[in-house]
């Protein structure tokens, strides 16, 4: 173009020359790098909708029928949890206790009895004293709430107490 | 989702007061033991005893006592059971024993008290100390002897932390009809 030529001659020669260095040969793009970039992509964006997929499936999950379930299955272990300890008086092998489970200072036997807090081997009117003192101390491990009340009194004491007495094992309490 | 989460504590609400419910009416119901049982029956003729139990600490303050009352050759009801003459066991009810022994014959009592919790070690008894008295109806008939054979066993007694002690308990009876009981 003459005329584009003649505005260039008007120019200063360094901005002639800077110009003239940007009409070098065609920069090629670099396929193999474009290649990773978009290996890349892929990747993430195969990654994204996989976890995209879990996240229906979970919500398909809850909303066909398996919350229900999952509700059932917490009821029901909320049901086991809320028990009465004393509803069977033999203990089980595979079962914490409850002395176990609070006061672990002393040595332990391996059959310890629900309420047996001396850890004596039997319940008797000492456990029921302890647990007394305890509570006037205010300082009763929630394992003792035997009624299952959410509080740890005088029913608690007395229901330990009356264990200690009870001419039927498992009768009282 | 949320109508979900909603949904799962309605549920374990629902769960928690059903079982709430369920409990109650467990501890409000009445044991197979006490149901269509009335007072136990006076047969005519029968025996009284009164028996006083004394429990010796042996000089350690004592804190908690539980013994055992058998016979071994009659059997008897309990008409009732006192508390004794310390006022740290004084908790405005009898010691603790199963009110089975209320409601039919039996050979075997286990009756139990403690100390009042907050007290000190100063403020408990380290003599010897009427703890209970037992009224019972013996139940014939007799065995191996006229008289009936009362016997006592201390099985537990704690000082005032909670601490087995060696103590040592007794009885009196008190009725002169019967004066060779033991």
């Amino acid at each position: 173009m003459p005329h584009e030529d003649e505005q260039l001659d008007r120019l200063p020669p360094a901005i002639i020359d800077a110009l003239r260095d940007l009409d070098g040969p065609a920069v090629l793009p670099d396929t193999k790098r474009d290649a990773d970039v978009l290996s890349g992509a892929r990747q993430h964006l195969a990654g994204v909708a996989q976890v995209e997929r879990k996240r229906r499936n979970l919500r398909l999950f809850f909303a066909g029928g398996a919350g229900g379930a999952f509700a059932a299955a917490a009821m029901v272990a909320l049901v086991a949890w809320l028990g009465n300890p004393f509803a069977s008086s033999e203990p089980h092998a595979d079962q914490p206790m409850m002395a176990m489970s609070e006061e672990p200072a002393s040595p332990q036997p391996a059959a310890l009895q629900p309420g047996d807090l001396d850890a004596s081997g039997d319940v008797d009117i000492l456990d029921a004293y302890l647990l007394a003192r305890q509570v006037e101390q205010g300082g009763a491990a929630k394992a003792y709430d035997f009624n299952s009340d959410g509080r740890i009194d005088q029913r608690d004491i007395d229901l330990l107490a009356s264990r200690a007495v009870a001419l039927s094992p498992g009768e009282q309490g | 989702m949320k109508t979900t989460l909603v949904t799962i504590v309605i549920l374990l609400l629902s769960a928690w007061g059903l079982t709430s419910v369920a409990q109650a009416d467990r501890h409000n119901e009445v044991p197979p033991e006490f149901q269509n049982v009335g007072p136990a029956p006076v047969p005519a003729g029968s025996t009284f005893l009164t028996i006083d139990i004394t429990v010796d600490p042996q000089g350690q303050p004592l804190g908690a006592y539980q013994f055992e009352l058998t016979s071994d050759n009659v059997g008897f009801t309990v008409i009732g059971v006192e508390g004794g003459d310390h006022e740290a066991f004084d908790h405005g009810r009898p010691p603790y024993f199963d009110p089975v022994a209320q409601q039919g014959e039996i050979d075997r009592l286990l009756l139990a008290e403690y100390a009042k919790p907050a007290l000190d070690a100063e403020q408990l008894p380290t003599e010897a100390v009427r703890v209970a008295t037992v009224h019972v109806m013996l139940t014939g008939p007799l065995h191996e002897h006229d008289s009936p054979t009362i016997e006592l066993a201390l099985t537990a007694a704690g000082n005032a932390e909670g601490e087995r002690i060696d103590a040592t308990v007794s009885h009196t009876f008190r009725n002169p009809e019967r004066p060779d009981a033991r």
